[in-house]
């Protein structure tokens, strides 16, 4: 029982602070990360929130952005050595919370050089009450009603894909609230796989969406279809073909 | 090498001894055996977040009865007459039937009570969502004038301390009979966070366990499509989305609501979604009690509500109104009362204990 002496404790501490030091330094263990920044922008312009910022879509709707949610999942980020990881976790985006619009992924193991992700969830992981502990009160916010066979079936619970909201003049003195919720009905999942996107290695990107290109290629008008679209199989149909080009991906200078 | 050990051994009791409760209170004895039992909170099958308990407030036996006796125990008020069930009263599941409710000297508050059920799993509390914990909520009543207006906490912990009842719940609960304010709050917050409802007759047609009726079924469908669209913010479990929004009551605020919080000119005239659960018996509603019945409130979503630069896009019908046709409003009215809980309002765990 001589172990603990005050020699050998300072010793130990050495020791102990010096395989420290080994360790955190060593070249072999240096791992990577890559930081996210959410951009929304209409026409190369970033977005003001609010109802005062005009916008003007190809089908001639003049429209206000309040708010945008939106999922990113199945994520998987790409290498210069043509080696890819996938990632667990999907990204929630809330314009109301500045806290999501970064999102920094860790313990990578080089500097990414292309990324895929898919907005929504994919039917498989489009799962009712999955997502309740996930953070910034995702479950709350993006959750898609389960009516339990009640409704002919049309609503099987899950989580919406995409949320923006807004308002949209239908003449100079007349507005109406539009709330273009996307998700999935009827057994299909409307969510959007994207094709990679490359760009040279980096620790930092910025994923831009357009937020015109929801109503433009095709024609979405919001007069039409207004407010309440979450079952209007249309409105779900024309937003999935507007979607598929909303994205862009830039390494942050 | 045995000495050392033993001298360690030693002085260890003996700081523990000089300063433990022994050193400031013989009536204390109980604190030498001070041995709580932990608890955890019950919601089979309620698709609930997990509860928001701070690691440092852990629910134990003794501090949720502590704090069930100061819930209802006027020793908080600086007359002695009013407690926070007062207030917040079980048979109004915790809210009070009253548009304002009287503190002490009379002095009638200038909110609506709001109702106390799952507040375990909220994130913010009050209409504007001032206070961020429930521990941290329980200190602004203790010192608002017009609820039990003391002026500081020495005041208050010197009542508590003159009570023998608590300086053994005290010490039951904590270790301690060296009563200071955070334990106070520590223990009201365990009681609150046991507030629990998940036995309403739509949870247990949740879990397979009774039928709706074809009225109730239609109700939930106008609530859980865009039909009605109450679900965007009262989603289905907690019936809060444990956001703000203003709801689109008034064109103009008297009260800025969350705007007082966040200085953010978006939230003027917003206020947290209130959860509809037990809603039959926390009646007049709204931040400012201005509704007597659920057909006044249903009759203003059906109206759409009124335009202002910071009403919720969710308010979508703001103009056109749902135009509810009576029986769809009668529907909608009998899915709400299917969020009663009657086992909660009876709760003997939750009553009165004096
Ligand atoms: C005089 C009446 C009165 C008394 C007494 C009173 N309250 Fe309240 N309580 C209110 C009102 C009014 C509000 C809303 C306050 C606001 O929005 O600013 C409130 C809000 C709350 C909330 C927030 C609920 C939510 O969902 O956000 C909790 C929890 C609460 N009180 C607990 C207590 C406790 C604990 C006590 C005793 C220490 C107490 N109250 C005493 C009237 C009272
Ligand atoms: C935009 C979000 C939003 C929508 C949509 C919404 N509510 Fe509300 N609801 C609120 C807010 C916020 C309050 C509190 C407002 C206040 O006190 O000023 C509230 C209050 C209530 C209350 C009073 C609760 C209480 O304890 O005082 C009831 C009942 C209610 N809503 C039912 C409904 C029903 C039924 C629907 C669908 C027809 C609905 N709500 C749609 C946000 C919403």
């Amino acid at each position: 029982m001589t172990f603990i002496t005050k020699n050998n404790s300072i010793r130990l501490l050495f020791m102990f602070i010096l395989s420290f030091c080994i360790y955190s330094c060593d070249p072999d263990e240096e791992s990577f990360s890559l930081t996210i920044d959410f951009k929304h922008l209409v026409d190369d312009v970033e977005v003001v929130y609010g109802n005062d910022n005009l916008i003007y879509n190809n089908s001639s709707n003049i429209y206000s952005v309040r708010r945008l949610l939106y999922v990113l999942s199945d994520i998987t980020l790409y290498f210069p050595d043509n080696t890819f990881l996938e990632i667990d976790d999907f990204i929630f985006i809330n314009s109301d919370d500045s806290a999501t619009l970064r999102h920094t992924l860790y313990d990578l193991p080089q500097q990414c050089s292309g990324i895929r992700f898919r907005l929504g969830f994919s039917s498989d992981d489009n799962i009712d009450n999955a997502y309740i502990n996930s953070p910034y009160n995702f479950h709350s916010l993006m959750l898609w009603p389960n009516l339990f066979g009640t409704d002919g079936g049309t609503f099987q619970g899950g989580y919406h894909h995409l949320k923006l909201e807004g308002k949209f003049l239908v003449n100079s003195d007349e507005s109406y609230f539009y709330n273009t919720h996307t998700g999935p009905i009827n057994g299909f999942d409307y969510s959007i796989l994207y094709p990679t996107f490359y760009f040279d290695s980096t620790s930092s990107i910025s994923i831009y969406m357009d937020i015109n290109k929801w109503y433009n290629n095709p024609f979405y008008d919001l007069t039409s279809f207004g407010n309440g679209i979450m079952d209007n199989l249309d409105a779900q149909e024309l937003l999935y073909q507007n979607g598929l080009d909303i994205f862009n991906v830039q390494p942050n200078a | 090498m045995r000495d050392y050990i033993s001298f360690i051994f030693f002085s260890l009791i003996v700081f523990m001894i000089l300063s433990g409760c022994y050193k400031y209170n013989p009536v204390c004895e109980s604190c030498v055996e001070y041995n709580p039992t932990p608890i955890s909170l019950i919601y089979p099958f309620a698709s609930f977040p997990a509860p928001n308990t701070p690691p440092w407030n852990q629910l134990t036996e003794e501090g949720v009865n502590l704090g069930r006796h100061l819930f209802y125990d006027p020793i908080l008020s600086s007359d002695n007459t009013v407690s926070c069930a007062s207030c917040h009263k079980q048979e109004y599941a915790f809210g009070d039937n009253t548009q304002y409710s009287f503190g002490i000297n009379q002095s009638l508050g200038e909110r609506n009570a709001p109702t106390i059920i799952n507040i375990a799993f909220h994130t913010a509390f009050d209409w504007d969502g001032k206070s961020s914990s429930v521990e941290d909520q329980a200190s602004r009543p203790i010192f608002n004038e017009i609820e039990l207006h003391n002026n500081n906490w020495s005041e208050v912990i010197n009542r508590i301390k003159m009570s023998e009842l608590y300086l053994d719940l005290f010490c039951a609960a904590f270790g301690t009979s060296d009563i200071d304010s955070s334990h106070v709050l520590k223990a009201i917050a365990q009681f609150e966070r046991t507030l629990i409802s998940d036995n309403s007759k739509f949870d247990q047609y949740l879990r397979g366990e009774v039928v709706l009726s074809p009225e109730e079924i239609r109700g939930f469908n106008i609530y859980s499509t865009e039909r009605g669209d109450c679900f965007h913010c009262h989603p289905i479990g907690l019936f809060t989305n444990n956001m703000f929004h203003n709801n689109g009551i008034d064109s103009q605020f008297e009260d800025l609501g969350r705007y007082n919080v966040t200085n953010n000119m978006l939230d003027q005239g917003a206020f947290k979604s209130p959860s509809l659960r037990n809603i039959e018996f926390s009646a007049p509603y709204m931040h400012d009690g201005r509704f007597e019945t659920l057909e006044q409130v249903i009759d203003h979503y059906d109206f759409g509500g009124y335009d202002s630069p910071t009403v919720d896009p969710l308010m979508k019908y703001i103009g056109i109104g749902l135009m509810l046709t009576e029986q769809e409003k009668t529907d909608l009215k009998a899915f709400l009362l299917t969020l009663s809980d009657e086992s909660f309002i009876n709760n003997a765990d939750f009553s009165n204990p004096f």
